[in-house]
């Protein structure tokens, strides 16, 4: 919400200057996010009146025009060349001296013979707008000779306002003068109208009914007659611009302003083209569709409030007008409704319909249901001062008018202690009353009526903040709780979480963050083919589906920096998310990529060493290409490596496997010791020998390496160092580490083990021996 | 016998000084010092002193054996230094080949490890959530204004359930266990259905509290949410309460933070207000508490939430948070 100082300043002065007012403002919650004040921008441009033009002599496009700038003296003569300009129009004269928006300095001059002195000016080129197809025309209720930026109100001070959708008595000028005269205990004076009848009754021309109780509470019309539809003086379009609404026609010009100015939305209705001259609030009947002001049409859904004539839709009630019940150029008779709809109706009908505007939004709040007659008033009074309409006597009137609020029951001491302060009762019950509440009561048991347009306001707790935001919070002591609670451990689960992502960043892994969501592609190229859990609104199409795995994404983020990297080591914990029947089971999920040569041994050697580091025995296996580890029959990793289909996709090194690891939290939190126990070791020397040999290369060598380990408890540790293939067969080396507890161990207890190993391979693998 | 020692003694130092390498010292050490060597026929020699010279001169003899047992390791450790490669100071280091952390979480554990020593516990919830623990049940009820605040995802054949658009949902997930006085934070991924751009993400983190006690004060919630972010930012820092609107407080606030990159004197970063909007907080709403199956008239509470990406933004200086979710290296390797 836009507010200029000008306009507010007719409600209350606030004594203030503009950014202490806005300080205040935001402090006690009305929050002011902009304070756009701007200075003046045009000197030497003035009004100017259009008094005659006739064709360039010497110019086919130019116009030689008489120009009235001053309230006394000589019209100029002014050389223009835009086609719109015409005799009695009011426009903005830059005269010689004067600096432009793109910094030309306009002189007097002779074009093609003509003295010129000076510029009839468009909007481009006094920097209001980008419309530089013709002249500026201005309202005609402005004085020759008059500074533009005075006549523009361009030296306004505006306030933006963020406001919260509690305060719907915030969206009107009125209201923000009644907040700030409530702030600073200034004078506020409330809007009045000042409506001059005459013609016959209004309920002679058009008859209302409220057909659902459920729709609208009160509904009022009135009727102005004879009206001549034009632009609106400068004075409204100025208000109405400087609040971000484009003037349009006097008619609706007078809408909005009424509007922005009460918090209260106003309709107007061509009465000529009112069906049998009634006006009936109703839901939408089947069928029934309606073409609005904007030129969209709607098929109705059943049920959406409309006001309908005898025949059809006139409006989508509180939403917008209907085009053909709408105001025209040739309008005579005017009816304006103000009405109060239930904001419920009005919301599900703006969301079915995919409709917001101002109207719509400030009904879903609920205006002040105190105002609609003053708001039908206001604007009939208003039409008869700008587009010279006849008010008829009278309103036609449907509906309950407001009931008293409802009595809130406070006690100060719960207030007090609540805000955690001291509070007088005569200070409390004052900001209150100033704020328009009625307190009577003692204060152990006030009775607080919320003024009609709080309609936010109905627990003693809203009290207890009207009171508390008023002080202002930053005023109040800082006290900490008192604490008696139980120490704070973290949940298993989570404490795992941080030992993962500690343990791979010191193994050198960076941590990344990917979207919870995939598409079509991510599941094809990982054949991720199981049924998935789809948002309903999801924002693009590579966002249709809630994950099941992290490595798509992760893969797709290895991908992404590969050109410039030959090493990626990428990790990301989250949430994965598996429909099971008619729920869906959140998993806590660790995904890693490794893009390095021998990747699957990379990722498997982290993740072994990270089981050992929780005491985890985790057993591995292959299953359908994987590499699973299973910790008490659950599977607790899956290991496996990138498809070619989407090493491609993803343009990952083609010759080279990327490894994917996916850890399971669940399961290893179970099993985890946080306190790794101390195994102790041997004090004695160890002392290695190496062994190569050739196995056949379609031979698996993890039963291999298991079984020789497996030979003597002297190994303390078998290492595969070296491996490569020739044709069929593949050698391998390893290193033995032999150590005992007991004693130095001799060569000869070190060659019977590596004899044993030896046996085990050629009887066992019939290995070969390398020379 | 003395003379000839002193003589063996200048010898031996005359020739260990000559020695420029590792074996000259070995071959010394046999000549002077082995078992036929020179200092060994001095023994041999003292038996044949008369007796009342023998223990001066064995005093003479084992001091010379410790001399030269000196002089030769300190000789070794002169040969074998100047044996050494010279070292060139000045080369680069190499590159360490180490992970990084992700700014986002390692702030939200930043921001856990305060919660925690203020006495909060840690819940984790789901991100999959129902529509009554993410909206009904904090009081912000179905055609409400107050759900446009939070732009949602909807779940196909999941009527009723929503992707969590907070981490407040811990008021009613961490409580249905729980006694009070209690206090809970909980910190994790949340979502919003809304267009991404430089500031803007459909997805994102926040860390959610709350306190309840019999006492507890509106006065004790500024306390509160000041030590914490005095804590956060280790020194003292200036902020502001704003009343603020949020339907599952009241009264609510939000706590701004002086900006911390203009120090309130207005920049683009804090649109020229001097105050960056940090924390949305206030005391839990009668029906929230109602909820949480406790009586208002005997509890009370606070509860506060705040987002984190946002924050990391500012506090390192990354102005597209869409760098968060990017996976890119040269970002990620730039923090801790």
């Amino acid at each position: 919400m836009r507010a200029p100082l000008s306009w507010i300043a007719e409600f209350v002065k606030p004594g203030l200057k503009p950014a202490a007012l806005a300080d205040l403002l935001t402090r006690t919650g009305t929050e002011v996010a902009l304070l756009d004040s701007r200075v003046a921008r045009f000197r030497g441009v003035v009004v100017g009146r259009v008094n005659t033009v006739i064709k360039h002599p010497g110019a086919d496009r130019l116009k030689v025009c008489k120009v009235t700038v001053a309230a006394k003296g000589a019209p100029l003569t002014i050389v223009c060349g835009a086609p719109n300009v015409a005799p009695a129009q009011t426009v903005a004269v830059a005269l010689p001296g004067a600096r432009i928006a793109d910094g030309t300095v306009i002189e007097r001059a002779s074009i093609r013979g003509v003295e010129s002195s000076g510029m009839i000016c468009s909007m481009q080129e006094l920097g209001l707008g980008s419309d530089h197809a013709g002249i500026l025309v201005l309202g005609g209720d402005l004085q020759p000779g008059a500074p533009l930026d005075e006549a523009l109100a361009l030296n306004e001070t505006i306030f933006h306002f963020e406001l919260t959708p509690n305060r719907s008595d915030c969206f009107s000028i009125q209201g923000l003068g009644r907040e700030i005269a409530a702030l600073t205990g200034r004078a506020f004076w409330p809007a009045v109208a000042d409506v001059r009848e005459q013609g016959k009754p209004a309920q002679q021309s058009v008859s209302v009914r409220i057909a659902d109780r459920k729709l609208a509470t009160r509904y009022v019309a009135r009727v102005v007659r004879g009206v001549r539809i034009g632009e609106s003086p400068q004075w409204l379009k100025n208000r109405l611009e400087a609040c971000g609404v484009r003037p349009v026609s006097n008619v609706v010009d007078v809408t909005n302003y009424v509007m922005l100015e009460l918090g209260q939305p106003i309709h107007a209705f061509d009465l000529a083209k009112l069906q049998g001259r009634r006006l009936v609030v109703r839901p939408a009947r089947r069928g029934e569709t309606i073409t609005l002001l904007d030129g969209s049409t709607h098929a109705l859904p059943v049920g959406v409030p409309v006001i309908a004539d005898a025949k059809r839709p006139a409006a989508v009630a509180a939403i917008m007008g209907g085009e053909a019940s709408g105001i025209s150029a040739k309008t005579k008779d005017v009816v304006i409704e103000s009405a109060t709809f239930h904001p419920i109706a009005i919301r599900k009908a703006s969301q079915a319909l995919g409709l917001r505007t101002e109207a719509s939004h400030r009904h879903e709040k609920g205006p002040d249901p105190a105002t609609v007659r003053l708001a039908a008033d206001r604007a009939a009074q208003l039409l008869a001062e700008v587009a010279g309409g006849a008010v008829a006597p009278g309103v036609v009137e449907v509906g309950r008018p407001p009931v008293g609020p409802k009595l809130i029951r406070v006690s100060l001491a719960t207030l007090a202690a609540t805000l955690g302060i001291k509070v007088p009762a005569a200070k409390a019950k004052g900001i209150l009353e100033r704020l328009g509440f009625r307190v009577t009561g003692t204060p152990e048991r006030w009775q607080v009526a919320p003024p009609t347009w709080r309609v936010d306001v109905r627990l003693p707790e809203d009290v207890t903040e009207e009171v508390g935001r008023v002080l202002d919070y930053n005023t109040f002591p800082k006290t900490l709780p008192s604490s008696n609670l139980p120490p704070v451990v973290l949940p298993p689960a989570v404490r795992l979480e941080d030992t993962v992502r500690g343990f791979f960043i010191r193994s050198g892994y960076c941590e990344a963050l990917t979207y919870p969501y995939y598409g079509d592609q991510h599941r094809q190229l990982f054949g991720l083919t199981e049924r998935h859990v789809e948002p309903v609104n999801p924002l693009s199409p590579d966002q249709a589906y809630l994950r099941q795995s992290l490595i798509p994404r992760l893969t797709e983020a290895v991908g992404r920096n590969r050109p410039a990297r030959e090493i990626v080591k990428l990790f990301e914990i989250g949430s994965t998310f598996v429909p099971t029947g008619t729920k869906v089971a959140e998993q806590r999920v660790v995904g890693a990529v490794v893009l390095a040569p021998d990747a699957v041994r990379v990722l498997r050697g982290v993740a072994e060493a990270f089981f050992q580091s929780g005491g985890v025995a985790a057993h591995a296996g292959v299953t359908g290409g994987m590499l699973t580890w299973s910790v008490s029959g659950a599977t607790a990793a899956r290991l496996s490596v990138v498809p070619p289909a989407a090493t491609h996709a993803f343009k990952l090194r083609s010759t080279r496997v990327v490894a994917v690891l996916e850890m399971f939290l669940t399961p290893l939190a179970a099993r985890w010791r946080t306190f790794a126990p101390f195994v102790p070791f041997s004090h004695f020397p160890t002392v290695t020998r190496d062994l190569a040999f050739w196995l056949p290369a379609d031979q698996p060598f993890g039963p291999v390496i298991e079984a020789v380990k497996r030979v003597d408890p002297l190994l303390k540790d078998v290492a595969l160092f070296d491996i490569f293939t020739q044709g069929t067969r593949t050698s391998y080396a390893l290193r033995f580490t032999l150590q005992s507890e007991t004693g130095t161990l001799t060569a000869s207890d070190v060659e019977g083990v590596v004899n044993r190993a030896r046996t085990v391979l050629q009887q066992t693998f019939h290995a070969a021996a390398r020379s | 016998m003395t003379s000839d020692l002193e003589r063996l003694a200048r010898e031996a130092r005359a020739a260990l000084n000559t020695i420029r390498e590792t074996a000259g010292l070995d071959a010394w050490a046999v000549r002077f010092l082995g078992r036929q060597g020179a200092v060994a026929s001095f023994s041999k020699r003292l038996a044949t002193l008369p007796a009342g010279e023998r223990p001066a001169a064995g005093q003479a003899l084992n001091r010379l054996k410790a001399e030269l047992r000196h002089s030769l390791e300190a000789r070794r450790a002169e040969v074998s230094a100047a044996a050494f490669p010279a070292v060139d100071l000045t080369l680069p280091g190499l590159t360490v080949e180490r992970g990084h952390r992700h700014p986002v979480t390692a702030l939200l554990d930043r921001i856990r490890g305060i919660w925690m020593s203020l006495g909060y516990r840690v819940h984790q919830g789901n991100e999959l959530e129902e529509d009554w623990h993410n909206f009904t049940g904090l009081n912000i009820p179905k055609h409400h204004p107050s759900r446009d605040l939070q732009d949602t995802f909807y779940l196909q054949g999941l009527p009723g359930h929503v992707l969590r658009t907070h981490t407040s949902t811990a008021q009613l997930r961490a409580t249905a266990k729980a006694k009070p006085p209690f206090r809970f934070v909980e910190l994790g991924r949340v979502y919003r259905h809304e267009a991404t751009d430089a500031s803007h993400e459909s997805t994102f983190f926040q860390c959610d509290g709350f306190a309840v006690d019999r006492d507890v004060r509106l006065t004790d919630l500024l306390g509160t949410l000041t030590r914490f972010v005095e804590t956060l930012f280790e020194r003292k820092v200036t902020v502001r309460f704003r009343p603020h609107f949020y339907p599952f407080v009241e009264p609510g606030l939000d706590l701004d933070l002086q900006c911390i990159l203009c120090g309130g004197q207005g920049c683009a970063v804090c649109k020229q207000t001097g105050w960056l909007e940090m924390l949305g907080a206030g005391m839990i709403h009668p029906a929230v508490l109602k909820n949480m199956g406790l009586d208002a008239k005997r509890w009370r509470g606070f509860a506060f939430g705040m987002g984190v990406d946002r924050f990391a933004m500012l506090l390192h200086g990354y102005r597209d948070i869409r760098l968060s979710h990017s996976g890119d290296l040269r970002f990620l390797e730039q923090f801790d």
